[in-house]
């Protein structure tokens, strides 16, 4: 059976290296030109043939515009009964007929005759290499703790999905990003891979020992990054012209870590330094003499995912260009992974105040992303060293280093204590809190002989701003704004950057906070489990065990990040989380007793009768 | 689960014990115990951890100003002559009210930090964490302490907490609704339950062909309703309404949900299908006492018969209604006394739309009260005229015997003999025809309680249940039951076979379309008192409820009953039944036998998973009616409730000292003399509530002087 599936699995990358070798034929782009400028996102490399319906034009408008679905992202997920150009074609004759006012039942006609229903290109997988007690839950004491651990691993099965065959055939009647592998989705309406996500997701497997599906599933990145230079924010062509932040480098770097197998990364090398080349040539500003970054979306339009909640914002403004630059906005605020927050907002007063309309993404300099970009480099860096090329090494050190003084320069900010994203219309730091200002801590991006300074410092910003105040974690931001990046929310991927980085910074004092964290995280989250059996995509700060909400669409359960970060802190803190710690799954006992309690107390104040009963109606 | 069926077992144990204690009007109240290491837990914690969770809490108030500064500016409010303001004019809170709610929110926000962050992390349950907060003063010292303080010596303008029959029922314990996870959603519950009209009808007409009560019954229970209670919506911290849905009644974008949304929202259907979106606003709440604790609900209302719904619930609403010059109430005068129509709310400077659901027309006919309910429907509009009048007539009378008292001396003494006039009509006429003579006799046996008593105030299950009784009783369309020809009513107390209609309710409401005049009113009455009510059971009229998969045009009065007891934290029906009814632990659908008809039950139980979960209000309206009008639970509720009424009257006369004797010299009136002197009627039947019959004789209103 196991060998049959190889076999197979061999027999499918063979015939995706072919098609790779062939799309590489037809859209053939020389990345490895001496200029690097020369390197720009350009959209005839993006030659998917059903963007023409999924990602622009009038269509696309006409559809989303009506309202037919309560979710914009169902229309776009469907799958075309004929090819692009029939269909468009059909719709211009539709148009025609109905003077170009087509009524609410017309379009529904239409998309019942030419769309069938969302999801049928991707098929239920389990995967191959899922085993029913990976290590990680020998590691865990808490028999309840373990029982969960086991029910995420088995999670895993529900969020496998194949692409079917007919993807393969005619990728031109789906809106879905045809990769080699299987892949574990997000969940709830995200049923296609997102490109952040998996970094956690991936990171989930590796400790659930699916190391295949893991490689699966960086492989398919690759795939992309070859066939069109960067990876979209998610699996689908409509994502055309925004990626995420960016953690391909830093999914290889795991799944070297876990597995030992240098050669993998040695080997992915080229894909890697292609991405890095092409985000930072796509996203490169200039901030007090440095070369920074900051999320910037490259297509036109609205989100055709959120069509017409797009259109509805750019409502505030007049001209097509301000329009537009809205559009960039929000889909710039997208690539970032936080759509939306007011950490994206400037207002006319410089602060966050505001709505969507305030977004200024492109004028953010972010602090996560430039310290992505640095770990990318360093990590580039010690795979070259790996392979012993010492030329690209010190190329790839050089260019850390060189972010690195731009993170210090412009990102550290001393009043604070902290990093901060900069505001390059007014030319200043925001100084509003968000887990990303951690993010140098995660991935080391300072200089190691100012730790103990960092670490004093940092503390003493997490005390001023309350975050240890919180039951469920650290939210977001601290401005409830109703968007789901901002208060109340609480996102597994921030709790772990902010969790391991004060890890990272390895005094006690941090240590001890950063293990806190973690534990207090993995009991909330297994409180709002118990209660109703599900893994949230964000949970709530005030709430210990509550679930997110606010934002464009209601929470979503499944749910592929969340459960990587439990299961990975499981792994490490199973042993912590037993007894003493107050809580968690140790508290089934003691609730026994408490019933106990409660039950003995009743029968005294029976037999006490009438006296008792009286204090107790007050 | 297991320790939920275990701890439910034992309430009722404690239940039925009690209950052989006391009398059948005083119900038990067992409260959950805090255990001793609970306790020492929580008293370990430091005073400045206290004064910590507090301003979290206070922080955590002050962060959802940013998001209502976002709903203003997408103008996500109540606009006017929407559904919601419909909706919003029967829960229409005061200014007083708002701060009331915002300091007791300030309260639960700072008990559910302590919940969250010493609780629940210690497997502590939220009944027991608030049993323990309830008895935890607010940290000496804190802002909020000494707001919280301030705000209980203050006169509060009269209103109050709700009280509990029984302990609040939320999912944390402290706030949180039991939701459509867990229960089945209201709207659905509501179409569920709704019957074709024409099958209604015809039910009606086979079953209950004996019942003689007219709508007077329904008519007046609003009324007394809007006397006794009034839970209101909270409002955002500027006192702007909120609102939970988008202009096409579908659901707003989760960015839009103010906290304090709780909407009633139908499933989608097929593929382009939408949910449908009605509002609901969680009710305002009220400081009980400065210590921590659970949601305790606002009542804009006091708790006795006091006709705060015509003269105005504050000194201020009272000045708004009246005219200064002797004694009277402001009217829309036309000439003869008997024409006199309510004021309009030009003529109280009502500036915003707080009466009416009209949208630009301004102009419309808007009638103004101590209440924004008056404009509810023409049966509320009918009765609240019907009183203006008597206040006047009064007034009137007592300035011919006493020309020389004052403007406030009439307006006083007019106001006390009115409001007497109406507590001997409730307690003693009405009352008898809802719970039975029976009850109703026990009710007004109870004496004065002591004067250590804390003044029992209205009860929750009452205020948003048991007095909601009378929705289903009532019709679709009032027939005009007069002769075409002429207005001598008397003669016809046979329906004529092809009635017209006066109105159709749902046309009607927050909306007065009628064109309103005296002889108008008079026709309503007359038809009132001759319409045969419906039945109270679980099927409403449609114009009450929306039955339908479309775009709502109407308020569903059902489902927003059933929403409202969840917001309110209300036991689910099978616990009222169990301490009302005495009949020992309820342990299955098959209990519910004995009190509810066999159609009824196999409906709800295709509607609720298990009997544990039917709402109160569900329960309630499809009990067989005992003796009364209403079934044992409602009847009980309400009993206890009217015990309390009437002990309050007993303990707080609040009349001026001249007027004792005043009051004597008015002890003839009844109802009919009452409908006699202020309409133009020419008989109205002994029993006001009855239709007329052999044994509910005419009587002749030229003849009450």
């Amino acid at each position: 059976m196991t060998r049959l599936g190889l076999v197979a699995i061999q027999l499918l990358l063979l015939i995706w290296s072919c098609l790779g070798a062939l799309s590489q034929a037809k859209s053939l782009i020389d990345y490895r030109v001496d200029n690097e400028n020369a390197i720009a996102k350009d959209v005839e490399t993006y030659n998917f043939e059903s963007c023409q319906i999924y990602c622009y034009g009038e269509l696309l408008k006409t559809i989303q515009m009506a309202k037919l679905f309560e979710d914009s992202k169902t229309f776009v997920d469907m799958k075309l009964k004929q090819a692009p150009a029939k269909t468009l074609e059909d719709f211009e004759l539709l148009m025609e007929s109905k003077n170009r006012t087509p009524s609410r039942e017309d379009l529904q006609k239409f998309v019942d005759d030419y769309f069938s229903p969302k999801g049928t290109e991707l098929e239920l997988w389990t995967p191959t290499d899922w085993t029913a007690n990976p290590s990680f839950l020998d590691r865990i004491t808490d028999p309840d703790l373990k029982q969960w651990g086991q029910e995420l691993n088995n999670i895993w099965k529900d969020l496998g999905r194949k692409m079917n065959d007919d993807v393969l055939k005619n990728p031109e009647y789906y809106s879905i990003i045809p990769v080699p592998n299987p892949v574990i989705i997000p969940g709830g309406r995200f049923i296609e891979f997102y490109y952040w996500d998996s970094y956690w997701i991936i990171r989930g497997l590796l400790h659930s020992e699916m190391q295949d599906t893991a490689r699966g599933m960086i492989e398919n990145f690759m795939s992309i990054v070859q066939r069109i230079g960067f990876i979209p924010n998610g699996g689908r062509v409509y994502y055309w012209g925004r990626s995420q932040p960016p953690l391909l480098t830093g999914m290889v770097k795991s799944y070297v870590d876990f597995t030992n197998d240098d050669l993998f990364a040695i080997n992915a090398l080229e894909v890697l330094e292609h991405e890095f080349e092409y985000f930072v040539n796509n996203h490169s500003v200039q901030v007090k003499g440095h070369n920074l970054a900051v999320y910037r979306d490259s297509s036109t339009g609205p989100r055709p995912e959120s069509y017409r909640e797009d259109v509805e914002t750019a409502e505030n403004f007049d001209t097509p260009e301000a329009k537009e630059d809205h559009y960039s906005e929000l889909k710039s605020a997208a690539e970032s992974g936080m759509d939306f927050s007011s950490r994206w907002f400037i207002n006319e007063n410089g602060t966050n105040v505001g709505n969507l309309s305030h977004l200024r993404t492109r004028s953010i300099v972010p602090v996560d992303l430039n310290s992505f970009l640095y770990w990318n480099a360093k990590l580039i860096a010690e795979f070259h060293a790996k392979a012993g090329n010492v030329d690209k090494m010190t190329e790839y050190e050089k260019k850390a280093q060189t972010l690195l003084q731009g993170i210090q320069d412009v990102l550290w900010n001393e009043e604070a204590g902290c990093w901060l994203d900069y505001d390059m219309i007014n030319e200043k730091p925001r100084d509003y809190f968000v887990p990303t200002n951690l993010a140098p801590l995660f991935v080391k991006a300072y200089n190691i002989s100012d730790t103990e300074k960092i670490s004093a410092s940092v503390l003493s910003y997490i005390e001023k701003n309350k975050l240890d105040t919180f039951p469920g974690g650290v939210p977001n931001t601290l401005y409830h704004t109703g968007e789901q990046w901002d208060f109340p929310n609480v996102w597994a991927p921030m709790q772990y950057i902010v969790v391991e980085g004060l890890a990272n910074l390895n005094t006690p004092a941090a240590k001890e906070l950063s293990k806190k964290w973690a534990l207090r995280w993995v009991k909330s989250n297994f409180k709002a489990y118990t209660d109703n059996f599900h893994m949230y995509e964000k949970y709530n700060a005030e709430e210990f065990g509550g679930h997110g909400g606010g934002g464009e669409y209601g929470v979503q359960t499944g749910f592929g990040w969340s459960n990587g970060v439990i299961i990975e802190w499981l792994s490490k803190h199973g042993r912590e989380l037993s007894e003493g710690s107050g809580g968690g799954g140790a508290g089934t006992t003691k609730r026994l007793i408490s019933v106990v309690g409660v039950a003995a107390v009743t029968i005294v104040a029976l037999i006490a009768g009438r006296v008792l009963w009286k204090s107790w109606f007050k | 689960m297991f320790l939920n069926i275990y701890l439910c077992m034992l309430t009722v144990v404690i239940a039925t014990s009690a209950s052989s204690l006391t009398n059948r009007l005083e119900l038990p109240h067992p409260r959950e115990v805090v255990s001793p290491d609970v306790q020492a837990l929580l008293d370990g914690l430091s005073t400045q951890k206290w004064q910590e969770l507090v301003s979290s809490g206070l922080d955590s108030i002050n962060r959802q100003k940013r998001l209502e500064e976002n709903l203003l500016s997408s103008e996500i409010t109540v606009r006017n002559g929407s559904l919601s303001h419909v909706q919003l004019l029967d829960t229409l809170p005061n200014r007083a009210s708002n701060e009331d709610s915002e300091i007791a929110l300030k309260i639960l926000k700072s008990s559910l930090f302590v919940y969250n962050t010493q609780c629940l992390p210690h497997d502590i349950g939220g009944e027991e964490c608030r049993a323990y907060l309830e008895n935890k003063p607010l940290p000496e010292g804190s802002g909020l302490r000494s707001e919280c303080l301030k705000l209980l010596k203050s006169k509060r303008e009269g209103h109050h907490a709700f009280r509990r029959l029984l302990d609040a029922h939320y999912k944390n314990g402290f706030y949180e609704t039991f939701t459509e996870d867990r229960l089945p959603a209201p709207w659905s519950i509501s179409v569920a339950l709704y019957e074709a009209d024409n099958i209604q009808k015809a039910k009606q007409a086979r079953d209950h062909a004996d019942v003689n009560l007219n709508l007077g019954i329904a008519q007046w229970a609003q009324f007394v309703e809007h006397d006794l209670s009034k839970p209101v919506s909270q409002s955002m911290s500027n006192g702007s309404p909120i609102e939970c849905c988008n202009r096409d009644q579908n659901k707003l974008q989760p960015r839009h949900n103010h906290p304090a949304c709780a909407p009633i929202v139908s499933q989608a259907s097929g593929r382009y299908g939408r949910a449908n979106c009605l509002n609901y606003v969680r009710s305002a709440l009220a400081v009980a006492d400065c210590n921590f604790g659970g949601a305790e609900q606002l009542n804009q209302a006091t708790g006795y018969l006091d006709l705060s719904q015509l003269y105005g619930f504050t000194p201020a609403a009272e000045r708004k209604m009246r005219t200064f010059v002797r004694g009277n109430l402001k009217s829309t005068s036309n000439g003869a006394h008997l024409n006199d129509l309510l004021p309009m709310t030009s003529d109280t400077d009502d500036k915003g739309h707080s009466f009416c659901a009209w949208g630009a027309s301004a102009n419309a006919t808007c009638f103004a009260a101590g209440d924004s309910r008056v404009n509810s429907n023409p049966y509320s509009i009918l009765v609240y005229t019907i009183f203006m009048r008597n206040h006047n007539r009064l007034a009137a009378e007592l300035m011919e015997r006493y020309p020389s008292w004052s403007d406030e001396k009439l307006f006083q003494s007019a106001k006390a003999v009115n409001v007497d006039i109406y507590r001997r009509v409730i307690m003693r006429e009405w009352l008898p025809e809802v719970l039975g003579s029976q009850l109703a006799t026990e009710v007004l046996a109870t004496h004065q309680p002591s004067s250590r008593q804390s003044t029992p105030e209205i009860s929750n299950e009452f205020g948003v249940a048991a007095s909601r009784f009378y929705f289903s009783m009532l019709p679709n369309e009032l027939h005009n039951l007069a002769k075409n020809d002429d207005d001598n009513y008397v003669r016809n107390t046979v329906t004529p076979t092809a009635p017209t209609d006066l109105f159709v309710l749902k046309d009607q409401i927050y909306r007065p379309r009628i064109q309103y005049t005296a002889k108008k009113l008079d026709q309503i009455l007359h038809s009132v008192l001759n319409q045969r009510a419906l039945k109270m059971d679980s099927s409403y009229a449609g114009g009450v409820v929306w039955h339908e998969n479309t775009k709502p045009g109407h308020a569903d009065i059902l489902a927003f009953d059933i929403q409202r007891g969840r917001d309110h934290g209300l036991q689910p029906y099978c616990k009222y039944l169990e301490v009302c009814s005495q009949i020992g632990p309820v342990t299955g659908w098959s209990d519910f036998e004995k009190f509810i008809p066999r159609n009824a039950l196999d409906k709800m139980k295709n509607i609720y998973s298990s009997w544990t979960e039917v709402d109160l209000i569900v329960g309630g309206i499809a009990e067989r009616t005992v003796n009364g009008t209403v079934g044992a639970t409602f009847g009980c509720i309400l009993s206890e409730q009217f015990a309390k009424v009437h002990q309050r009257h007993l303990q707080e006369p609040a009349l001026p000292p001249w007027s004792a004797s005043l009051l004597e010299d008015y002890r003839y009136m009844n109802g009919s003399k009452l409908l006699c002197l202020n309409s133009e009627l020419r008989a109205t039947p002994q029993n006001i509530f009855q239709l007329p019959s052999a044994s509910n004789q005419l009587i002749d209103c030229d003849n009450v002087v």
